[in-house]
């Protein structure tokens, strides 16, 4: 009897096993990856960009670095899954479509969060000031983590439209 | 509100499962024939996906099928009522009379 049942089957490479994740797994390596943003931002927020103590680990932030390895591999995975269901050919019909109602939500993702940023920043300052904000310093820990949250701001923007599609494809029907 | 990831498009009935397994296709061998992805095969299937005019075409042609035999915007009528009218018939009236 065939079974729509979706998921990795033993013996398959690590491309077709990301190609026949369930909807399920998918959004949680979409959370798990674009968790890194909140956590690169939190710890160059706690370690305060004050150069105050001497920077552990020779200046190098392993934290932030875990960060990044996290939205690295989700972005591998979801970027294979997505290639290897595509294929060597060009996307289909259903590919097409769903790839532009992608790139239509990113767009407004994007949007939205851009407005809230800015929403955040200027009632950062109405509520304290900018003059009253204290110097600051960058150490090289600062620096690690400051680059780090660009970078994954930058991987998750770049990813974003595959992350949409993991999100919302259905669970893959069986090859059979 | 309606959920931007909603379906807003109503579902397209279709025969392709049965008339795949009459012809003991695969999904992958009808995805070849068809020149689109296998995984495109499963999601017409399953209704969670409605063919273009020109994939419907296609699959008619390849069917050798007229386009309403295989795609349909009412839910098609079991088989076994179609090929055995009579007989179905017959059959509910004796278990009526009994």
């Amino acid at each position: 009897m065939q079974s729509w049942k979706s998921g990795p089957a033993l013996g398959r490479s690590f491309s077709e096993r990301a190609a026949h994740l369930s909807r399920r797994t998918r959004r949680l390596i979409v959370v798990v990856g674009y968790l890194a943003l909140p956590e690169a931002l939190a710890l160059f927020w706690l370690h305060g960009g004050v150069g105050v103590q001497p920077p552990p680990y020779g200046g190098y932030s392993p934290l932030s670095s875990l960060a990044l390895l996290q939205v690295l591999g989700a972005t591998m995975v979801l970027t294979q899954g997505w290639r290897t269901a595509i294929g060597p050919k060009e996307p289909d019909e259903r590919q097409r479509q769903l790839r532009d109602r992608a790139a239509y939500l990113s767009y407004r993702i994007v949007g939205v969060v851009v407005v809230l940023a800015m929403v955040m920043f200027y009632g950062a300052l109405l509520l304290d000031p900018f003059d009253s904000w204290g110097p600051i310093t960058l150490d090289s820990v600062s620096v690690w983590n400051l680059a780090s949250c660009f970078g994954i701001s930058g991987i998750c923007l770049n990813v974003l439209p595959i992350a949409v599609v993991a999100w919302i494809e259905p669970d893959p029907p069986a090859e059979i | 509100m309606t959920k931007a990831t909603d379906r807003t498009e109503p579902v397209l009935n279709n025969r392709l499962t049965v008339l795949r397994a009459e012809r003991g296709l695969s999904r992958q061998e009808l995805a070849d024939a068809l020149s689109v992805n296998y995984q495109t095969i499963g999601y017409l299937e399953r209704g969670e996906y409605n063919p273009s005019l020109d994939l419907a075409l296609r699959a008619a042609e390849y069917f050798g099928l007229p386009v309403e035999a295989i795609f349909s915007r009412q839910p098609f009528p079991p088989m076994s009522s179609q090929l055995y009218p009579a007989s179905n018939t017959e059959g509910r009236t004796d278990q009526r009379d009994r």
